[in-house]
């Protein structure tokens, strides 16, 4: 298992360069160059031009994709941001912060919701518990989101009062957007949930544990939600990487800082250092995550062990 | 109080399923008493509510689906209807166990045998028996098993078909049940290894003076294990008696002729085999009379409209009218 851990972490690094080259190449393909955005359109071709090979864009693209690539591994330098002009590891650093405190609260709010519920729902199959929770998830699910963020703002910030409608400046900020994301994102997982438990709740092994002499809540538990667990945990471990980078309408609605709202503006500004170390931080993120639910998988479960050692 | 001379009491049984639109008649008025230290073998067809009746002794029918529509059940005794549900998990694994018949799903996959006996031990220790003695009871029932006490930590995948079952049959055994209920224990086994399974059951039972209930449909295995038979057929026992009154020849219910007609005999010349025609009957609507009235080859107007009465003689129960008015066997 050792060994097979070893060789994942291994193979990130040809996956991150992989990716480096695609988008690298994608990102250069688009017309447009970085000194026209910056300065603007009345700015004179001189001045341009001039910005344009201080950047050093206006040398061949494999020279560029070559000094990219080897600033990152020799002085860990992902380049300056064309707009704001600081160097884009700080950028990432201060906005990753932001993000990951939210992308990881959601993720334990709507676990904490989607879980138990989806347990809950299989268990009682049919029951008026059951029909509520599905007709709940179904129409959560239809809801958009920004629509939803919206209306908790409207509701709880504006009319109650109970809670600030923007910014990070304490915890209490964190309340709506937690609130109101961890309860979207849990219906998709109840429903997950509930299905994979139908299938273990049924199966022989969970009435051996009752012939045993299991009392009912245990055997739920111990036995056949762990049996269903492994789906579960590769949806959350995904969830979670896509998350990082995808909490832009939770972020802007709420006027947060954060990740999504960065890549969104660095694509707009075809900031190419930003957008590439954006890209380069998410892959790594969602490579070590893919290797986390692995690893996780095989604690649950001996046969994934077997599999992945094998 | 019933007799203490019994293990197990099933006394006119009734088990439905009932789903939204239907109503599946699973078990129909079955009764019987298991001696303590005997053997009591059900035979049936796929479907005569064999597994149910055990399932509803265990107390384990499938929730909101199953109920026991009439009839009492005691153990050792006690009514287990009268018991709570925390009562009832007491009951079961130390007082009746069960083995199950597909040993390739009746394991967790994701626990290791051992700790799959463990737990059986753990929620039956009364004794307070510290961490070490119940892992060295693990050890010892595997051993009594026939499996090495060095494989305790490994997964169900890792074992084969046999050894599965044997691990079954560790787990039903760990506290030394009173009843253990045999549902079809080998029919998902090959041949060599049913026989090894078969004796390692008898050895046990004999070993702890274990009463038993044995579901199958293999009739070589009740002649050789079994003290008593009940035949089953569409939820009820239309046959019941010692294995010498049903294996011999004399008075015979129509369905256990059947039965025994369609296996194969040595020594006979016979050529062909003798099937029971037709199919069991829709359990979500049983026939009006007799329930083997649509296949059978005596009947007569009086089975389609009446249910027959059962006629005992000597412990021996038969269902049917061929044999009600004379009292014995119209072909013996």
């Amino acid at each position: 298992m050792l060994q097979y851990i070893i060789k994942r972490t291994l193979m990130i690094f040809p996956i991150l360069l992989g990716v480096i080259i695609i988008v690298f190449t994608i990102i250069n393909v688009v017309p447009g160059d970085p000194g026209r955005r910056i300065l603007g359109v009345s700015a004179e071709q001189e001045a341009v031009d001039q910005l344009n090979h201080e950047l050093g864009v206006d040398r061949p693209f494999f020279v560029r994709l070559f000094d990219y690539i080897k600033n990152i591994v020799t002085r860990f330098d992902f380049g300056i941001s064309y707009q704001s002009m600081n160097p884009v590891v700080e950028t990432l650093q201060l906005n990753f912060k932001y993000t990951f405190k939210l992308a990881l609260l959601m993720t334990i709010g709507y676990v904490a919701i989607g879980i138990p519920l989806g347990v809950l729902s299989a268990v009682k199959q049919y029951s008026w518990i059951d029909n509520l929770t599905r007709v709940t998830s179904v129409t959560l699910s239809a809801f958009p989101s920004f629509w939803f963020y919206m209306m908790a703002i409207i509701f709880f910030s504006l009319q109650l009062g109970l809670f600030p409608s923007g910014g990070v400046d304490s915890w209490l900020n964190y309340v709506l957007p937690i609130g109101c994301a961890s309860i979207l994102n849990s219906s998709s997982l109840q429903r997950m949930t509930r299905t994979t438990m139908l299938e273990t709740i049924r199966q022989d092994y969970v009435r051996t544990a009752r012939a045993k002499g299991c009392a009912k809540v245990s055997v739920v538990w111990k036995h056949a939600f762990l049996n269903a667990a492994l789906p579960i945990i590769n949806s959350v471990g995904v969830g979670f990487a896509g998350m990082l980078g995808g909490t832009v309408i939770c972020e802007s609605v709420f006027n947060m800082p954060g990740l999504g709202t960065v890549i969104i503006k660095a694509i707009n500004a075809k900031d190419v250092p930003l957008v590439m170390g954006c890209t380069v931080l998410l892959s790594t993120i969602f490579c070590l995550m893919v290797l986390l639910i692995d690893i996780i998988s095989s604690l649950v479960d001996p046969r994934v062990k077997a599999k992945l050692a094998g | 109080m019933a007799d203490k001379k019994f293990a197990l009491e099933i006394e006119d049984l009734y088990v439905e399923y009932v789903s939204d639109e239907t109503v599946v008649r699973a078990v129909n008025g079955v009764s019987f008493k298991l001696e303590k230290g005997k053997t009591v073998g059900l035979v049936g067809e796929t479907g005569a509510g064999k597994t149910t009746t055990a399932l509803a002794a265990m107390r384990l029918l499938p929730d909101r689906v199953g109920k026991m529509a009439g009839g009492s059940i005691r153990l050792m005794g006690d009514d287990i209807l009268a018991l709570s549900e925390k009562q009832m998990n007491m009951v079961r694994g130390e007082l009746i166990s069960m083995i199950f018949q597909d040993p390739m799903t009746a394991l967790n996959p994701i626990m290791t045998v051992g700790k799959q006996i463990e737990e059986s031990l753990k929620l039956h220790n009364s004794a307070g028996r510290s961490h070490e003695e119940l892992k060295k009871r693990v050890d010892e029932v595997l051993e009594l098993v026939g499996i090495p006490a060095s494989r305790r930590d490994e997964y169900p995948m890792q074992f084969s078909g046999g050894m599965k079952q044997r691990v079954v049959i560790a787990i039903a055994l760990a506290c030394s049940p009173d009843i253990l209920i045999a549902d079809e224990p080998t029919t998902a086994l090959d041949v060599t290894i049913q026989a090894q399974v078969l004796e390692l059951i008898k050895q046990m039972q004999q070993d702890m003076g274990m009463s038993m209930l044995m579901i199958t449909h293999d009739l070589g295995i009740v002649v050789r294990n079994c003290d008593e038979v009940g035949i089953m057929y569409a939820g009820q026992l239309v046959e019941y008696g010692t294995v010498e009154q049903i294996f011999s020849p004399g008075a015979h219910h129509p369905y256990t002729e059947g039965l025994f007609g369609s296996i194969p005999k040595l020594r006979s010349g016979q050529k062909r085999l003798v099937p029971i025609e037709g199919l069991m009957p829709d359990p979500t609507d049983l026939p009006q009379g007799c329930k083997f009235s649509p296949r059978c080859p005596h009947c007569s107007e009086r089975c389609r409209q009446q249910e027959p009465p059962e006629i005992e003689r000597d412990g021996h129960r038969l269902k049917c009218f061929l044999f009600s008015e004379e009292g014995t066997a119209s072909d013996q």
